[in-house]
């Protein structure tokens, strides 16, 4: 698809650059080590964006369908929404001894 | 010119991203809940109070053991609560103020923290002194933000001012993974639930959510539609989405497997930014804690808030419901 092809494409260039880089540096051109930081920075963004795009995404509607049924399945027990009678954080009555 | 090459192809890839997610956005949230009935009253009332920290309480965690709880202060303190009678059992001294992260352990022997010091220690409550058995975990290039054991005492997940995660294996003192890809400071983290030890959320000032495959080290998700920093994560129960909170006064919940946010908790009356986030039990309700005193309750599935507590007397900075869902602590100062 196109989408793999241009993913293809990336990690090609990707490769190449690398390769430059590699002659560049044994040679006496030598970038300053900001401009290095900075390339690396582009294509560390470049390689985790390709991953991102190949992520396998379900349909939105089967997703939140799961999401709502979760919480009907949970809600019972759910001691902020339906208290149960023993909450351990309810203050105990106090008897007093006569 | 590598960097323009770079540059023009990530804007590319960003496009075919924002077009692949859309493909798969076939419904909406909110819309899906209409018929589904709205909560019309939340019974939360503050049970207890536990005071003792001289300064803003900057972090807090609840143990396995759905009783007893640790926070941190900016006074340099880490206290050890027994949340059912509200007696300290620990009171530890760290070298540093502004501890910012702390977390107990699944055993509840350990307690985690760090601030200022870049640096994530470890203390053994078990021990008549723990501050004299403190144990150093790992060491950041600036402040430690959070920190979260890694489903046992013998790992932890610190995020940093430095905007890199790391897991730290405990004995050893030894980085086990680095996490790079954040462009700002990491604010928060969050385990995921269902896929323990193999993924977590980060999200920093950068205005990003990460979710991160713990094995490769890689970021397989990025999340950016918040518009200022986003200062806490929580993963929703069952581990399929996460919400975030933020200084842009919204909250924000994003579904992991359609790879996209699917609600955002805003109004036009809530004004200051959102420091803490947290679900109940069943993930229908999401506890936020605001910049202004105040601790909102959405309706998760209308996208409405349900209720306002109060009952603190300045911003909420942290909050986390226990394990089992029977309450929920909100700290700045004093009160829980």
């Amino acid at each position: 698809s196109v989408l793999f092809k241009l993913i293809k494409k990336l990690l090609k260039l990707i490769k190449k650059l690398k390769a430059e880089a590699k002659a560049q540096s044994s040679s006496k051109a030598a970038m300053s080590s900001h401009r290095e930081e900075q390339v690396a920075r582009l294509k560390h963004e470049l390689e985790d964006l390709s991953r991102q795009c190949y992520f396998q995404r379900l349909k939105t509607s089967t997703t939140i369908s799961e999401i709502i049924q979760y919480i009907n399945s949970h809600v019972q027990e759910d001691p902020l929404l339906n208290p149960v009678k023993d909450n351990p954080f309810n203050p105990k009555k106090s008897c007093e001894l006569l | 010119m590598e960097e323009q090459d770079l540059t023009g192809e990530i804007e590319t890839l960003k496009k075919k991203l924002a077009e692949e997610q859309g493909k798969l956005s076939d419904a909406d949230l909110i819309l899906s809940c209409q018929k589904i009935e709205p909560i019309t009253q939340v019974n939360i009332k503050v049970r207890k109070v536990l005071k003792g920290h001289q300064g803003k309480v900057l972090c807090m965690s609840w143990s396995q053991d759905k009783r007893h709880l640790v926070s941190t202060s900016h006074d340099g303190k880490l206290l050890v609560w027994d949340a059912f009678t509200t007696n300290k059992e620990h009171a530890i001294s760290m070298a540093t103020t502004w501890v910012m992260a702390c977390a107990y352990s699944p055993s509840g022997q350990f307690v985690a923290c760090g601030g200022l010091d870049n640096k994530c220690s470890i203390y053994p409550l078990l021990e008549e002194e723990p501050v004299t058995k403190k144990r150093l975990v790992g060491t950041h290039t600036s402040y430690l933000a959070c920190c979260q054991f890694n489903t046992s005492d013998h790992q932890v997940l610190t995020g940093s001012g430095d905007s890199t995660c790391v897991l730290w294996d405990v004995e050893s003192g030894q980085m086990i993974q680095s996490f790079h890809g954040h462009a700002g400071d990491v604010q928060a983290l969050d385990l995921s639930p269902s896929e323990s030890g193999r993924v977590f959320v980060s999200a920093g000032c950068d205005r990003a959510a990460n979710v991160w495959d713990m094995r490769s080290g890689q970021c397989v998700q990025l999340f950016d539609s918040h518009e200022s920093d986003v200062n806490s994560v929580r993963f929703y129960p069952s581990g399929d989405a996460f919400v975030t909170g933020s200084d842009d006064a919204s909250c924000r919940l994003f579904d992991l497997r359609t790879d996209r946010e699917v609600a955002v908790y805003k109004k036009e009356s809530v004004l200051f930014g959102c420091n803490a986030v947290d679900f109940s039990l069943s993930g229908r309700l999401l506890f936020a804690g605001y910049s202004d005193y105040v601790l909102n309750v959405w309706d998760v599935l209308k996208a409405k808030r349900v209720a306002m507590l109060y009952g603190h007397e300045n911003r909420v900075s942290c909050l986390r419901v226990v394990p089992d869902g029977t309450a929920v602590a909100g700290f700045k100062d004093s009160a829980a």
